[in-house]
């Protein structure tokens, strides 16, 4: 009798356990949305109204906004114990501008069709966070594969960098006034073969750092530093091209402390 | 009985498999076939491009080997590019695509380039979705030479990309009055001209150390044929400034200043037809070429203010040598006999119909 009773406490212990495993961790959902703005204001669908010759028809000049797309991964918030919790993305939605680990984020105002997200739709194990990171790019594994085999979000050919065999990381199309930013920020100073291993002199992964983060809080873009001295910044990962510099600074690479991103209520 | 029963069935057997297997070849063959045919409509394709305005074609036109004849290439945009367009024969012997680019060893994907490529804006296709679209609205049946080549009538990159390169990989030519003499014709060359192949073939005029090989590109150097061995800087250019930085070459990809102002050899298969020469177009002649090697370098070429000879990353190889006017003729005319007339005129490899 004894050992029947043992095999029940075993198989209500064993029950237990499974159940305990199969349970999902309590989880909890987050939004990050991410603005473009310029000197401060807000650059938005109101910004779509231009005249006959593509002017801004606002009082103040905004910049023309032709694009700004970011492919963003490594997503983290700091808990109350100052951990940093690793986020995933939320599964697929219908438009597939992200997958598990990677979001392509398009900016871009006044688009009729947007090639990705404005947020990201995140899912952390349930606590309280502050502070926010994430790291710009599409991680080393995946940057060389064959982009004619990849799935959303790299299958777009608009952001594949295929002179490099990698992608873009950051694309930045910009005007303002006279003047002009065109970015692209990838790998640079790559060697090897297709379909092997690609290696990479500069990475140009940059982690933004955003330690002011309250949930709830959006992400702002600040455009106007890209204005600079250059009347037409052109950055397009080639050693001598002009508008590096300023992108390298702003975007927290070469040691710098970035400057584009900021936390906005 | 037994025996010839047994052996019967095995010959059956045999045949059998052997049928089945010479219809599966044959079914692979008339599969490859399809490609190369689908892949020579889409090379003529201007619904590849934005606003139907260029095809493969119209920087690669059969009549100059597939170049252009223009100095540089002219975009969608009628914009002027930096690089001479390239002439296409003979790419499966390439170790590299492009004038500087030794990431560049897949010839399919190398086509993305051009089809999408910003910096420069070359063709400017757009999305997937616009390039299905163009091509369904196209008076071409594309979705039967879709199913033929690949099975089923699916227009994706991968598939447009691979038909093209098995289009390119048709572009051979070998068959040149060099190649009819080579091959034991002694009278396919003229005695003027063969006085060129020997200057060419001289340790004196040294061409043959950076044009090795059947398809004269590859580098003496190197038997191995390692890819960036066939990239040199033949003294151009030198400003105050060093290189001109509108094209810096192999430095651009491999960010080694060893590398500015390093451009791929080029093969000279066809050189009389694919005028003009260097990475930038900035050579009309041939007999300005033979000069500009001869003089070990050039000075103020294409109105760049300078003397290439005097350049740092020049390649040692480049020493210049003494020449007569004969022999700068001699060996024009021998470069002039490297021409493959079928490759220009093969109405296999012309737009279809």
């Amino acid at each position: 009798m004894e050992w029947k009773q043992a095999m029940k406490r075993i198989g209500i212990f064993i029950g237990l356990l499974l159940l305990l495993g199969c349970s999902e961790a309590p989880e909890q959902r987050l939004e990050v949305p991410f603005s473009l703005h310029f000197q401060g204001e807000l650059i938005d669908a109101n910004n779509c109204q231009v005249d006959s010759q593509g002017l801004d028809l606002n009082a103040t000049p905004k910049p023309v906004v032709n694009a700004v797309t970011l492919y963003v991964h490594n997503v983290e918030l700091q808990n109350h114990q100052g951990q940093w919790v690793r986020a995933r993305l939320q599964g697929a939605t219908e438009q597939a501008w992200h997958d598990e680990q990677i979001a392509l984020l398009d900016l871009t105002p006044c688009q009729a069709e947007p090639v990705g997200g404005q947020a990201l739709p995140l899912v952390l194990p349930k606590g309280q966070y502050q502070g926010l990171r994430f790291t710009l790019g599409v991680p080393e594994a995946l940057n060389h594969q064959d982009p004619l085999q990849a799935k959303p979000p790299l299958d777009l050919p608009a952001f594949q960098w295929h002179w490099t065999v990698g992608y873009k990381f950051a694309f930045f199309d910009l005007a303002w006034r006279e003047n002009s930013v065109k970015y692209h920020l990838g790998s640079s100073g790559c060697t090897g073969n297709i379909g092997e291993t690609i290696s990479c002199q500069y990475k140009n992964r940059p982690q933004v750092s955003l330690t002011h983060f309250q949930p709830g809080d959006k992400v702002a873009l600040e455009l106007r530093q890209f204005f600079t001295e250059l009347p037409h910044a052109r950055c397009f990962g080639k050693p001598q091209d002009k508008g590096c510099e300023t992108l390298f600074n702003l975007i927290g690479l070469q040691q710098h402390e970035q400057r584009l991103f900021h936390v906005v209520d | 009985m037994w025996r010839w029963r047994n052996g019967f069935v095995a010959i059956c057997g045999i045949s059998l498999i052997l049928s089945l297997l010479a219809l599966w070849v044959g079914h692979q063959k008339q599969a490859a076939s399809a490609k190369i045919e689908l892949g020579r409509y889409l090379f003529y394709e201007t619904g590849l491009s934005e606003g139907h305005s260029l095809a493969c074609a119209n920087c690669h036109q059969q009549m100059f080997a597939f170049s252009d004849g223009r100095k540089t290439a002219i975009n969608v945009h009628g914009d002027k590019g930096r690089r001479n367009a390239s002439a296409l024969f003979n790419l499966a012997q390439n170790t590299s695509f492009t004038w500087a680019n030794p990431l560049q060893t897949d010839l399919a994907f190398q086509a993305l380039i051009p089809l999408f490529g910003d910096d420069p804006i070359e063709m400017a296709a757009g999305s997937v979705e616009q390039i299905q679209q163009r091509l369904a609205s196209s008076s071409i049946d594309y979705t039967s030479l879709f199913v033929s080549a690949f099975g089923s009538s699916e227009i994706n990159l991968a598939r447009i990309t691979d038909a093209l390169a098995a289009f390119q990989s048709q572009l051979l030519a070998y068959d040149s009055r060099y190649d009819r003499y080579q091959a034991g014709q002694h009278d396919a060359l003229t005695e003027f001209e063969k006085a060129g192949l020997a200057l060419f073939e001289s340790e004196r005029f040294g061409c043959r150390q950076c044009h090795e090989g059947s398809n004269f590109n590859q580098f003496m150097g190197s038997r191995h044929n390692q890819a960036t061995k066939n990239f040199h800087n033949t003294g151009l250019y030198y400003t105050e400034t060093g290189y001109p930085s509108s094209d810096l070459g192999l430095y651009e990809v491999t960010f080694d200043a060893a590398d500015r102002g390093k451009f791929k050899t080029p093969s000279l298969r066809n050189v009389g037809v694919s005028a003009p020469y260097m990475h930038d177009g900035s050579m009309r002649y041939l007999a300005q070429v033979v000069e500009h090697y001869a003089r070990g370098g050039s000075v103020n070429l294409n109105g760049i203010k300078g003397d290439g000879k005097l350049n740092p990353n020049k390649s040692h190889l480049i020493k210049g040598f003494d020449m007569s006017e004969q022999e700068q003729n001699q060996l024009v005319a021998f470069l002039m006999t490297l021409t493959d007339e079928t490759l220009l005129t093969d109405p296999r490899l012309a737009k279809p119909d």
